[in-house]
């Protein structure tokens, strides 16, 4: 018997597995024939096509899919099916992807999730070249262990009701133990998932928002109720009501990325930067000085056009009673302070992110994103005194500047990278520097455009949809 | 065809293809709205972002991404501003426009798969892009700078600078180290105060793009526009040029004192600060087991001649380190050690207004240093210094007090003033040579408002190496030269342990604020933050230790009698 050519394989496995994740759909409720199993193995299939020069590895692999499936779901439910069944109405309308909310969720969980694991192990089993350097196992589970931990713990400390996964809900086991389990199980599979597509600092923490929400999608939505014998409610008001977590494990998300992005680059620093063959010619330091000046000249240029919503919206007077004013150009000025001191860790983040402005836009947009989550939710009403609200209703109070906090990101990460490309072409008068920068470089290929449709476009569209 | 009309006509045309999304979910203008806006954001996504052969999903992302963008800017912020209407900041007004979202986001999708399979589709068709020749570059024009200080290695970096990656020139340094010394601080490295190689900075890390060329200048043929360059083992080497650059500083000048010159310590590399460390160390060590009172005495004596800044500095910087090595030898009696400087002039620091330098004076003189002031050297033995009024037994002798231009610069058969510096128009041009540029201690540059040149110190040279690059540059692009100009921002010196003196545009400092300023500002001028933080943690280190007495290389007998 002839052996299956080597490009079918992931067609085949790619529908097989979205098959069976789309009849899980369909056993669970939230999605019919033609969207769940036929959907299903059409999609998966066309994954595999699609994706498998791209998914050599279980977490490369899984943040492919995720992103695929998210943009399966608004095509397929949200969209042909739902206007396949009603003609007449208008296409994606608020009523029907909320409708659609559950299909969403199953669609991440009993397909996306699969697929892309187990095209990654296929493409592990069948020996396929990695894009990515070789995966260091041990650093990543110490590494990610270690994270994990801190990153649960730094969280207790910041709000211990919001992370339903590393708190010892499942009734089971309860304690410190369980937290620290789980926090460190969660954060050595995200080492081991992600070392290899992860770089800086800045890359760390947009994987680890993904992470979260996606365990803001297994733990809270799926397995948490089912572990308690409970049924499994992923209407959007269910999803609605545990917004709060969802922000929650975004925070969590991020705060795991970074501290695993700074405990590995101790260790990068300790034992593999430090050995004279690896080290950087100019030093770390100069480096990380010009990303901080260039972060913070791209956060005034940010700022500059983010203001414009802020007048329109009048949002300046609040932002001037930070420092207890009401005048709208104190707000002015105190909000270009606040964007240049946010565009400085740009420079510390994301350096060296980018291969080009595309790419410097979607790191910009998600950096834009997290601020919105960080700074509009939860820091600006603390340092007015009020409670932060990551409920829906408080999400929904601060839309308005989610438009303009993209705007920001975007605009800070565009000049930041003309700065750095700036520097580049000096840099690259000698060939020894250009090498190394051109080494250091995120290369294309890698699953950043994914990471960015999955979390910017969840982190975008629920507070939207489940407001 | 174009590569640009290319990607702009494959843009369009997924752009219409996938249209009908935007069409049904924006709402805004019916179908035609829905088209006009693709064939919009379908070039210009294509136009800036090529997709890669071969792989479909990295398009399909890509785009996808900036959907969410798109929304933001069309539904949410330009089309009710063009309908004349607010922007839908509100989530309220947000989810109305709702369905465009998700229209976009599966548009642009669309538009990335399409996109990448019409390219792929052209390059099968009517082969791969065209890519403009690469423009070959003109020949490039040779700079060559002799010199590694300062001068020379101000001027490298400052048309680095100007040319970035150029291919208009071709840069080359001749220097005799490989190093920039940073001589402001020379003189703590002979006192033990810092490491010796924390005040130097590699040429050959701080400079990108000039090639370096470690030898010394021996020969230059103006005619033939060469320089001969003697390198390590003998080796000579002919470098062309188109423009030089003559940076090639000062050597000392013993004024035929042949005594002098063959027992003193020179004091201006950093081998010579080493050197002169090593010993003061080894005449601590011999001192310490002489029996002879005499001899000890001589051990003991430490002459320096001349009271300019250098001389003042590494005065109170050995007398600093001498004392303070006192107690680590016992069998040395206090009153035997004895640190003297020997200055021509009634006051030393001429460069400083009086009160300064009586300070300056004052301060040295009650940490113990004694001052032979109107008094010249005459010669110099082994064991024996001859002054204009009298002898000193002393085996220790650093001179500091003259300084001549490089004499190589007498060879070229250009204009040179008294001291033996090249003439030089005020352009930093020698005069008479389009092609010849000189800066430092080596020129004599006229000094408007002056009837004396510019003098030769780091602060001018920096500056003359700015204008001279700037008027490199702008002879090669045809433009005229402008002159220099410079007014000196002032001086300071540092005379011992929190002891310094400074004149900043006539504003006058002393103590231990000026001390505290010239660390600041020395430790800002020092090259590469590197250097910094390596200098700053030597300074911090001497706060809580004793200042390091190893001997770091093994000195002969006597030093001074191998010279």
């Amino acid at each position: 018997m002839n052996a299956m050519p080597s490009a079918r394989v992931p067609v085949v496995v790619g529908a097989i597995v979205g098959g069976l994740g789309g009849l899980g759909c369909l056993l669970l409720g939230p999605a019919t024939v033609f969207t769940g199993p036929v959907t299903g193995a059409a999609g998966g299939a066309l994954f595999g096509l699609l994706a498998s020069e791209r998914t050599r590895g279980i977490g490369e692999g899984l943040i492919w899919a995720l992103a695929y499936t998210f943009l399966l779901w608004l095509a397929v439910p949200t969209g042909i099916a739902a206007w396949w069944s009603s003609p007449a109405g208008a296409p994606c309308e608020m009523s029907v992807v909320k409708g659609q909310v559950p299909a969403l969720i199953a669609y991440l969980v009993c397909i996306g999730t699969p697929l892309g694991v187990v095209l990654g192990a296929v493409a592990i089993a069948r020996g396929l070249p990695a894009h990515h350097p070789p995966l260091r196992v041990v650093r990543a589970l110490v590494v990610g262990g270690l994270a994990g931990i801190v990153g649960s713990w730094v969280f207790a400390r910041i709000d211990p009701g919001a992370l339903s996964i590393v708190r010892g809900e499942v009734g089971v086991v309860t304690g410190v133990l369980q937290r620290a389990g789980g926090a460190a199980l969660i954060g050595a599979s995200y080492g081991v998932l992600f070392q290899r597509s992860v770089r800086g600092l800045g890359s760390c923490m947009g994987w680890g928002l993904a992470y979260g929400m996606l365990w803001w999608f297994l733990g809270p939505m799926t397995c948490l109720p089912l572990l308690r014998g409970e049924a499994l409610d992923w209407s959007a008001s269910g999803a609605a009501t545990h917004y709060g977590l969802l922000v929650g494990h975004i925070f969590f998300g991020v705060l795991l990325g970074l501290v695993f992005a700074a405990v590995d680059k101790v260790w990068v620093a300790l034992f593999i930067d430090s050995d004279p063959l690896q080290r950087e010619h100019r030093g770390v330091g100069t480096h990380a000085v010009l990303g901080v000046a260039w972060g913070a000249v791209g956060g005034l240029a940010g700022g500059l056009v983010f203001s414009l919503a802020m007048f329109d919206t009048g949002m300046l007077p609040y932002v001037a009673s930070l420092v207890g004013g009401t005048s709208e150009w104190l707000g002015f000025v105190v909000h270009l302070a606040l964007s240049m001191a946010i565009g400085m860790p740009f420079g510390l983040l994301f350096p060296r992110e980018a291969p080009d402005f595309g790419s410097a836009l979607g790191w910009g947009l998600l950096y834009g994103l997290l601020w919105w989550y960080l700074g509009a939710l939860t820091l600006y009403p603390h340092l007015l005194g009020e409670p932060f609200d990551w409920s829906i209703e408080g999400a929904s109070t601060a839309l308005p500047s989610l438009v303009g906090h993209l705007a920001y990101g975007a605009v800070t990460a565009f000049v930041f990278l003309s700065l750095e490309r700036w520097h580049g072409a000096r840099v690259a008068v000698d060939p020894r520097f250009r090498a190394h920068e051109e080494r250091h470089r995120r290369p294309t290929g890698s699953p950043a455009p994914a990471l960015w449709v999955f979390a910017l476009g969840l982190g975008v569209l629920l507070p939207i949809v489940l407001g | 065809m174009n590569r640009h009309l290319r990607r702009a006509l494959t843009g369009a045309v997924a752009g219409v293809l996938a249209s009908p999304i935007l069409a049904v979910t924006t709402g805004v203008g019916g179908p035609l709205a829905g088209v006009a806006l693709a064939l919009l954001v379908g070039p210009c996504f294509v136009l800036v972002r090529r997709p890669v052969p071969r792989v479909a999903i990295d398009a399909l992302m890509e785009a996808a991404t900036f959907g969410v963008p798109l929304w933001a800017m069309s539904n949410v912020v330009v089309l009710p501003l063009l309908a004349g209407e607010e922007p839908r900041w509100t989530a309220a007004a947000m989810r109305e426009v709702f369905p465009a979202l998700v229209g976009w986001i599966l548009f642009q999708a669309v538009l990335g798969v399409l996109a990448h399979a019409l390219d792929g589709f052209a390059t099968r068709r009517w082969g791969p892009e065209q890519v403009p020749p690469v423009p070959v570059p003109p020949k490039a024009v040779r700079i060559v700078i002799l010199g590694g200080g300062f001068a020379g290695v101000s001027t490298a970096e400052r048309l680095e600078s100007l040319f970035g990656a150029s291919p208009e020139i071709e840069l080359t340094i001749v220097s005799e180290t490989n190093a920039l010394l940073f001589t402001p601080m020379l003189a703590e490295v002979a006192a033990s105060s810092l490491e010796a190689t924390h005040i130097t900075s590699p040429l050959r890390t701080g400079l990108r793009r000039t090639t370096v060329v470690r030898g010394t200048a021996v020969a230059i043929d103006l005619g033939k526009r060469s320089v001969r360059v003697e390198r390590a083992l003998g080796v000579d080497q002919e470098i062309g040029y188109d423009h030089l650059v003559l940076a090639l500083g000062a050597v000392s000048n013993y004024l035929g004192m042949a005594g002098v010159e063959a027992h003193a310590f020179d004091f201006k590399s950093l081998a010579d600060a080493i050197r002169i460390r090593n010993h003061v160390i080894d005449c601590f060590e011999r001192a310490d087991v002489e029996q002879d009172a005499e001899e000890r005495r001589r051990l003991l004596t430490f002459v320096i001649a001349g009271g300019g800044f250098a001389g003042a500095e590494l005065t109170g910087g050995l007398n600093d380190f001498v004392r303070g090595m006192l107690p680590f030898y016992p069998n040395i009696p206090r009153d035997e050690l004895q640190v003297v400087l020997v200055h021509g002039g009634q006051r030393i620091l001429n460069e400083l207004g009086e009160p300064l330098a009586l300070y300056a004076q004052r301060s040295m003189a009650r940490r113990g240093v004694t001052f032979r002031l109107g008094t010249r050297l005459r010669d110099a033995t082994a064991d024996r210094v001859v002054l204009s009024d009298g002898e000193l037994s002393a085996r220790t002798l650093v001179w500091t007090a003259g300084t001549a231009p490089h004499p190589l610069l007498k060879t070229l058969g250009v204009e040179l003033d008294k001291r033996g510096a090249v003439l030089t128009e005020q352009t930093l041009r020698v005069r008479g040579h389009d092609d010849v540029w000189a800066l430092g201690d080596a020129a004599a540059i006229p000094n408007p408002g002056s009837d004396r040149s510019c003098p030769p110190t780091a602060q001018f040279a920096i500056r003359e190496a700015r204008q001279l690059a700037a008027n490199v540059q702008a002879v090669l692009r045809g433009k005229a030269p402008r002159p220099f100009r410079f007014s000196p921002l002032g001086a300071l010196c540092v005379v011992g342990h929190h002891t310094a003196c400074a004149e900043i545009k006539g504003l006058r400092f002393s103590g231990l604020f000026a001390w505290l300023m010239w660390r600041a500002i020395y430790l800002s001028k020092l090259p590469s933050l590197e250097r910094k933080v390596r200098v700053l943690g030597d300074w911090t280190i001497e706060v809580f230790f004793p200042r390091d007495i190893v001997q770091t290389i093994d000195l002969d007998s006597d030093a001074r009698g191998e010279r």
